[in-house]
């Protein structure tokens, strides 16, 4: 765990659903390498593929690309989800898709839809 | 990448229907998978047994499509059976109560 507590890793992605899968990829790894196991990183994969499936299903025709941090804290990882060189429009009670929103709040210590800076932030702990 | 190709197997089994999945079902593989099933449920005329063994992965997108297949296969009175679900997906279908929807079957 030793000079992990304020790393930050970021992606860029192209709003086609074929990437998402790289979303997936990603952030396996990053949760790996914090330590969360592999149930938490099976968690975090499904509810980031969620927020991806969110932006394409809302955006696609108005954003050409997305940006995931991933953002390393001693005792958390938050993953933040913004347009790329554009902001997203709010999603709150836009989600067409029940499920995934059971799904983003079941797996995840914290989901923000809606932040004062466009993005939508989720978090978990590691080790809980 | 190979293990998240979708693929989809049917096999006949009487007026049953078994479809075989693997790989993963996301935003990308969800409307070849939605193409694929709903061939099987206008062709099936009993229930339709969706075999989950190698399914690695399915989304919101797969579980919407599985719950329409469902609602057409109970307009004939039939069913949609889920079997050898791996843990990581019997938990989405846990969160989402569609553990109560489905048949689901070890």
């Amino acid at each position: 765990m030793k000079n992990v507590s304020s790393d930050n890793v970021i992606l860029v992605l192209p709003a086609k659903s074929e990437y998402v899968s790289t979303a997936r990829l990603t952030v396996s790894s990053v949760a790996n390498r914090i330590g969360f196991n592999i149930d938490e990183i099976e968690d975090i994969k499904v509810a980031v593929s969620e927020v991806c499936n969110l932006i394409l299903s809302k955006a696609s025709d108005e954003i050409g690309q997305y940006k995931i941090s991933f953002r390393i804290y001693k005792d958390k990882l938050e993953v933040t989800f913004t347009g790329y060189e554009m902001n997203f429009d709010c999603f709150n009670g836009e989600i067409e898709n029940e499920y995934s929103l059971y799904i983003m709040k079941a797996l995840m210590d914290s989901v923000e839809l809606c932040n004062d800076e466009h993005s939508i932030v989720m978090s978990k702990r590691i080790g809980e | 990448m190979e293990n998240s190709v979708l693929k989809v197997m049917k096999e006949s089994e009487g007026k049953n229907i078994r479809v075989v999945l693997s790989g993963e079902i996301d935003i990308y593989t969800s409307q070849a998978f939605k193409n694929e099933l709903n061939e099987v449920v206008n062709s099936c005329t009993g229930n339709i047994y969706i075999d989950c063994k190698e399914l690695s992965y399915i989304d919101s997108t797969g579980l919407g499509i599985l719950v329409g297949a469902l609602k057409q296969m109970q307009k004939a009175s039939n069913d949609i059976y889920i079997c050898n679900l791996k843990e990581n997906i019997k938990k989405l279908f846990i969160i989402t109560g569609l553990d109560k929807l489905f048949k689901i079957e070890e």
